[in-house]
């Protein structure tokens, strides 16, 4: 039996351990794929003896998993990839097909807002009945409810029924409630952001104060900013496989690289072109480091010797078009040698070479492309493109493409 | 206190430790969704039985003037209604029931609790709105049509106790069977009139031809219904032995649904 095993409660007056928050080890999610009729029935009988003989579709699969208190956690993919699935089973909702979860704390989980609220009932009474499948007991409610309300913003319509609020309403009444218990985790489902102006900023500030008060998030987003502010580590599932685990600011920058990259593959078809025969051509295109090794990464602010050979059918001198861009195709430099006066030196019949050295690489941490074209001698028409894929690597958590030149100092009063 | 969310959520400790307040939210919705948009609910929860008993007052006594061997005609208005109301209480129950985990899907996708409450929530509030139903009734008939023994009261609560565990444990199965095949939703009604008619609420056993007796036996609402007559209607308060064997009985019922439904929840959440 899988998945069964549980923490006891913990006995009041035992010496607290240094235990992870939320431990997941081997976390698997299987869906049933079984159609009507007989094989719903045989389906019962698997699941009577504890079986797992029916088809499934394994949404999730080897999960290991340590949260610590304090250590909140972004979790990152693609649609359908899984996140969802995952934070439902640590949040209790799913139960996980294969492997065991354990989680010490109190968890508030805003998976859908406003989810099992009945928009007949009151404000007051959507309240208890959320409170309560949070397992707040009755006690705490009556405590707490008043703060909710004045959280929550709704006024008199508190006493209404929840059909004639606005969806804001609805929002704010489904944020107050899970946040009013003081969770050890806070489990987000892309519900960040919610409300109008004021109950935007009332959020923010929940939140910060929330962790710097030693609260845990577990937040699945699309949008890597709030992933790298707000958490420490992040998780990357790709197709129900845990991908890559680590440093946040690693893990979301590998998956940027990974969408630029799966969009530069759609463009890469009509956008490389080889160069055809007797027209100027690229023949040799290289990364290397100053001392002329092979290079493929460079650190922050590191150099980079951009070498080539190029073909001239008719023995005049070319010119080269060199430009750096992101992976997705984004341009961020470009110079030919025309526009900054150097003409490649000859290397042999029809050949000519070009070195060029790329200083103080102020780029962010990520990975980059640099494309080379062999043009005419009048630098009118380009002929072929060839490019070469490099990484910047360092530690920042600095936003953009390349660090300008910069300083702080104090600031003034207006003018 | 510390402790753990998933030990509370599915571990070993009874839920009712921990979740009694929650439990009483699901109910109080249960009878609140009945009465929802009315103004006055608990106007309807007495209003019901009332017009229930009294149409078959009419039915029975004036048009239909039925006359049972040794009961006066009123006394056939208590006999059916002493069995009737506990039927009805256990008929609604288990349909609901039937119905909770595929009704309440939404919920229970959204958040992390005993996934039996919901069960136990929809049965048991028809068992509370119609058993409540059923003292009313009591009430009227013991002062305006025949007056019952109450000194057999104490026996009838082991006796409706055995009902309720019979209701929560069939209801328990059946939802996960209805998760499943949607279709047995649809049969339960039907099935439901029939074990009606082979129970017996509108005649006694007495009247069942010898050859079919055993056959009415294998029902447990027969000793429910025929034991509750006996209590109200001739005052044998005396504990007999079929006492303690419904009492085991439904309590048997209910745990085996109880294990069933256990064994099988997790997975069936998927099929929601």
């Amino acid at each position: 039996m899988t998945g069964r095993e549980r923490d006891p409660i913990a006995q009041p007056g035992a010496p607290e351990l240094p235990q992870p928050l939320i431990a997941l080890t081997g976390v698997g999610k299987h869906y049933p794929q079984v159609g009507q009729g007989g094989g719903r029935l045989r389906t019962l009988w698997s699941m009577l003896r504890g079986r797992e003989d029916y088809p499934v579709y394994r949404a999730l699969q080897d999960i290991d998993l340590t949260v610590h208190r304090g250590e909140s956690l972004g979790l990152i993919g693609e649609n359908g990839a899984g996140k969802s699935t995952l934070l439902k089973i640590i949040a209790g909702v799913g139960k996980p097909s294969t492997g065991s979860v354990r989680v010490n704390g109190r968890i508030g989980a805003l998976l859908e807002l406003g989810a099992g609220f009945h928009p007949e009932y009151t404000g007051r009474q959507n309240i208890q009945l959320a409170a309560a499948l949070m397992g707040m007991e009755r006690q705490e409610v009556r405590e707490r409810i008043e703060s909710i309300i004045a959280f929550a913003d709704i006024g008199e319509h508190i006493d209404q029924p929840i059909k004639h609020y606005s969806s804001g309403m609805v929002v704010r009444l489904g944020f107050a409630v899970a946040t009013a218990m003081q969770p050890d985790v806070l489990i987000t489902d892309e519900v960040l952001a919610v409300g109008d102006e004021s109950f935007q900023k009332r959020c923010i500030a929940w939140m910060e104060d929330y962790l710097s008060n030693g609260g845990t998030l577990l937040l699945c987003s699309h949008g890597m900013f709030h992933i790298q502010k707000l958490c420490k580590k992040a998780l990357w599932i790709h197709q129900g496989r845990n991908r890559m685990y680590g440093d946040a600011g690693d893990v979301t920058r590998a998956y940027l690289v990974y969408h630029e990259e799966k969009q530069r593959e759609a463009k890469a078809a009509s956008s490389l072109q080889r160069g055809q025969a007797g027209q100027y051509e690229m023949t040799r295109f290289w990364l290397e480091d100053v001392a002329g090794r092979p290079l493929s990464t460079v650190g922050m602010g590191g150099e980079i010797v951009v070498q080539g050979h190029i073909h001239s059918p008719d023995g005049r001198i070319p010119v080269v078009a060199i430009g750096i861009l992101r992976l997705d195709g984004m341009p961020i430099f470009g110079l030919t040698s025309d526009i900054s006066g150097f003409r490649p030196n000859p290397l042999g019949q029809d050949l000519f070479g070009f070195s060029l050295t790329l200083e103080h690489l102020n780029l962010l941490p990520g990975r980059y492309a640099i494309r080379a074209h062999a043009m005419d001698p009048e630098g009118m028409r380009h002929f072929d493109t060839v490019e070469c894929i490099f990484d910047v690597l360092g530690q920042t958590r600095e936003l953009g493409l390349c660090r300008l030149a910069h300083h702080w100092a104090p600031g003034k009063l207006g003018t | 206190m510390p402790y753990t969310r998933e030990s509370l959520v599915r571990g070993p400790t009874p839920f009712f430790m921990h979740y009694p307040w929650l439990f009483l939210n699901l109910l109080t919705r249960e009878i609140r969704n009945r009465y929802v948009g009315s103004a006055s609910g608990l106007f309807w929860l007495v209003l019901h039985p009332m017009i229930l008993l009294g149409l078959y007052a009419v039915v029975f006594s004036f048009i239909f003037k039925v006359k049972l061997p040794g009961l006066e005609t009123e006394g056939f208005v208590t006999f059916v209604a002493i069995g009737l109301w506990p039927w009805l209480a256990f008929q609604e129950a288990v349909q609901r029931g039937a119905t909770a985990l595929t009704g309440n899907a939404a919920l229970i996708k959204k958040a992390a609790f005993p996934r039996e409450m919901v069960v136990w929530a929809a049965s048991g509030s028809s068992f509370l709105v119609h058993l409540t139903g059923f003292a009313l009734v009591l009430i009227v008939l013991h002062f305006f049509v025949t007056p019952l023994h109450w000194g057999a009261l104490p026996m009838l609560l082991p006796l409706l106790a055995a009902l309720v565990l019979l209701g929560l444990g069939l209801s328990l199965i059946l939802s996960v069977i209805v998760t499943l095949f949607r279709d047995v939703e649809q049969a339960i009604g039907p099935l439901f009139m029939i074990w009606f008619y082979a129970s017996p609420i509108l005649y006694p056993v007495a009247m069942v031809p010898e050859s079919l007796r055993p056959l009415l036996l294998l029902n447990p609402l027969t000793f429910v219904v025929e034991r509750a007559r006996s209590l109200l209607m001739a005052g044998q308060w005396r504990p007999e032995s079929v006492d303690a064997l419904a009492l085991f009985g439904g309590l048997g019922v209910f745990l085996a649904g109880w294990w069933f439904f256990r064994r099988v929840s997790a997975p069936i959440e998927d099929f929601l």
